[in-house]
């Protein structure tokens, strides 16, 4: 049998008081990509670094292509390319400096380091680029840049923690594309970010983490038949009132209506409200996606910045 | 340990280090101008010692050498600031570069560095300040190289203690100034009052201007300079305990441009 490129088991890690990791299971098979989704200090960063030896654990295990990672993180390293969340590039060096040091920290030499600087400056659009210093780049060119050192060596586990943060809409569309050529050749990839959208770009499975514990994980199309259809949100002007012979959830002012048909039920909301409606002071339709799941598992709307990271503090 | 991560990032210090052109006038240029200043000074305090040929050299060439190189010493500390100011240190943690092949190639062009600059400080005050070592060349590279040591040391204990470059900068010129101070490099030792003599002796800058006065004035050869030598071997090993307890790889750092 094929050992999964990543197999984590209860993992935990607190800073001091705040519990970052809250016993993770997680598994990432060969040649897949999941997409790790979660608000900022939903703990993504902190998984991210426990697995590539950056965080200690204060328990759990973690292996890696059947490496414990834990116990032997330098061995495990050796299977892993890492994206991190900070663009890490050196500015006063070239591209092609900036991804010669880091292939030959990957144990890359000669003629096989070569080849593997050109075929991820091809793969990141930096060919053009090679002579250039990474300072002078522009943000997006640089975040390719800082991607393309990830891929160095042909890692069979590459994790890339908020990957697009700060990129612009071509940069970002590019960086999709490598990941899913990445999964295409057989290496797994683990995408942290906190953008729903991009989760749904890439197709890929879903794991959704929230306050250091994965409260979801499966296709998006199994999460999104398994937790409800569409939401009408409604924000009152004050407390919400109660409205009955309706499938809702009340959350002070807000009030979230559950339905097959948002349009069909409309009327009937506005029924329920009688004179409550003149303290109405939004509506809004939220349809089936990653955004209704996360609501209906947590109970609030998916804000990514509603927290700060733990690692950043 | 791999010599190839290692070399690596030798080389990519040795490159950073050559792109700041500032960094040679603060190695070289700076200890020349102050020699230059210094000498004539010291050359009448000699004379008064009862060194009657001295010129001033003897004291201002290894002085100020002393003093510049502690000040070389906070360069391998900054490299570490740079890191975190440019968000690869994790990156670099995370590579296949292990905790020695990291420490080494960032060590190892300091220490290099450290002992070229006073190869280049003696070599240069020989021919711009007629300097005269009357004893063993292979004593006064043992009190360079263990000096080199101990600054080197000195800088990444200092390092392992400071959150930001700032502090760095700050603890270790001071340290600089203090050392060369007490420590008989900014003047002759014997000029300054006795409980200050007796407080350099704690400084590692007293023996390197011990053992490079009794090279240079004395005649002095190899065996001379044995204590000063472990002396000097000993703070490192003082200051590399300190850095070991210290030093956190994880540990984020600010740097300050």
């Amino acid at each position: 049998m094929i050992e999964a490129a990543l197999e984590i088991e209860a993992l935990k890690k607190r800073y001091g008081e705040i519990v970052a990791l809250d016993g993770v299971d997680l598994t990432v098979p060969r040649g897949e990509v999941i997409g790790l989704l979660g608000p900022n200090g939903a703990g993504k960063t902190t998984l991210v670094s426990i697995v590539c030896g950056l965080r200690r654990a204060d328990a759990g295990t973690v292996r890696v292509c059947g490496i414990d990672a834990l116990a032997d993180p330098q061995s495990a390293r050796g299977h892993i390319g890492l994206a991190p969340q900070e663009l890490g590039v050196y500015p006063i060096d070239s591209v092609h400096q900036n991804l010669r040091l880091f292939g030959e920290l990957c144990g890359l030499r000669s003629a096989n380091l070569q080849s593997q600087i050109e075929a991820v400056s091809a793969a990141l659009r930096l060919t053009d680029l090679m002579d250039r210093k990474a300072g002078e780049l522009s943000g997006g060119q640089k975040r390719r840049l800082h991607t393309a050192i990830a891929l160095l060596g042909e890692p069979h586990l590459i994790l890339m923690d908020e990957a697009t943060t700060g990129a612009d809409v071509e940069t970002r569309a590019a960086l999709i594309q490598v990941v899913r050529d990445l999964a295409g050749r057989g290496s797994s990839v683990l995408y942290s970010t906190h953008y729903l959208g991009e989760v749904e770009d890439l197709e890929a499975r879903v794991v959704i983490i929230d306050n250091g514990r994965i409260i979801a994980e499966g296709s998006i199309t199994n999460l999104i038949a398994g937790n409800g259809g569409s939401i009408v949100e409604l924000v009152f002007n004050g407390k919400a009132p109660i409205l009955r012979g309706l499938d809702v959830t009340v959350d002070e002012s807000v009030v979230r209506v559950r339905t097959e048909d948002p349009g069909r039920e409309m009327g009937a909301i506005f029924a329920a409200l009688g004179d409550e409606a003149r303290h109405l002071q939004s509506v809004e339709i939220i349809n089936p996606s990653l955004e209704t799941v996360f609501l209906e598992l947590t109970g609030r709307r998916y804000e990514p910045e509603e927290n700060v990271d733990v690692m950043a503090s | 340990m791999s010599w190839r991560r290692s070399w690596a990032l030798i080389r990519h210090e040795l490159k950073a280090l050559n792109d700041d052109p500032g960094s040679l006038v603060f190695l070289l240029i700076m200890p020349l101008l102050m020699m230059g200043l210094m000498k004539p000074l010291f050359g009448l305090s000699l004379q008064a010692d009862g060194f009657v040929g001295a010129n001033g050299a003897e004291q201002a060439v290894p002085g100020m050498a002393a003093m510049f190189v502690t000040f070389t010493g906070s360069f391998a500390g900054f490299t570490f600031f740079r890191e975190h100011g440019w968000h690869t240190w994790d990156r670099l943690r995370a590579s296949q570069a292990t905790t020695p092949d990291i420490m080494v190639g960032k060590l190892a062009p300091t220490m290099t560095i450290a002992v070229a600059q006073m190869v280049a400080l003696f070599a240069l005050g020989v021919a711009l300040f007629d300097l005269v070592i009357v004893g063993s060349l292979a004593a006064l590279s043992m009190i360079v190289i263990g000096f080199s040591l101990a600054m080197l040391s000195f800088g990444m204990a200092i390092t392992s203690l400071s959150r930001t470059s700032l502090q760095l900068n700050t603890y270790v010129n001071l340290a600089g100034i203090v050392f060369a101070g007490v420590g008989g490099a900014l003047v002759p030792i014997t000029v300054l009052p006795e409980w200050v003599q007796s407080a350099g002796r704690f400084t590692p800058t007293y023996w390197a201007m011990d053992g490079f006065l009794d090279v240079i004035l004395a005649g002095a050869g190899i065996a001379d300079v044995v204590v000063p030598t472990l002396v000097l071997l000993g703070f490192s090993a003082i200051f590399t305990a300190v850095t070991a307890l210290r030093f956190r790889f994880e540990e984020s750092k600010v740097y300050v441009a």
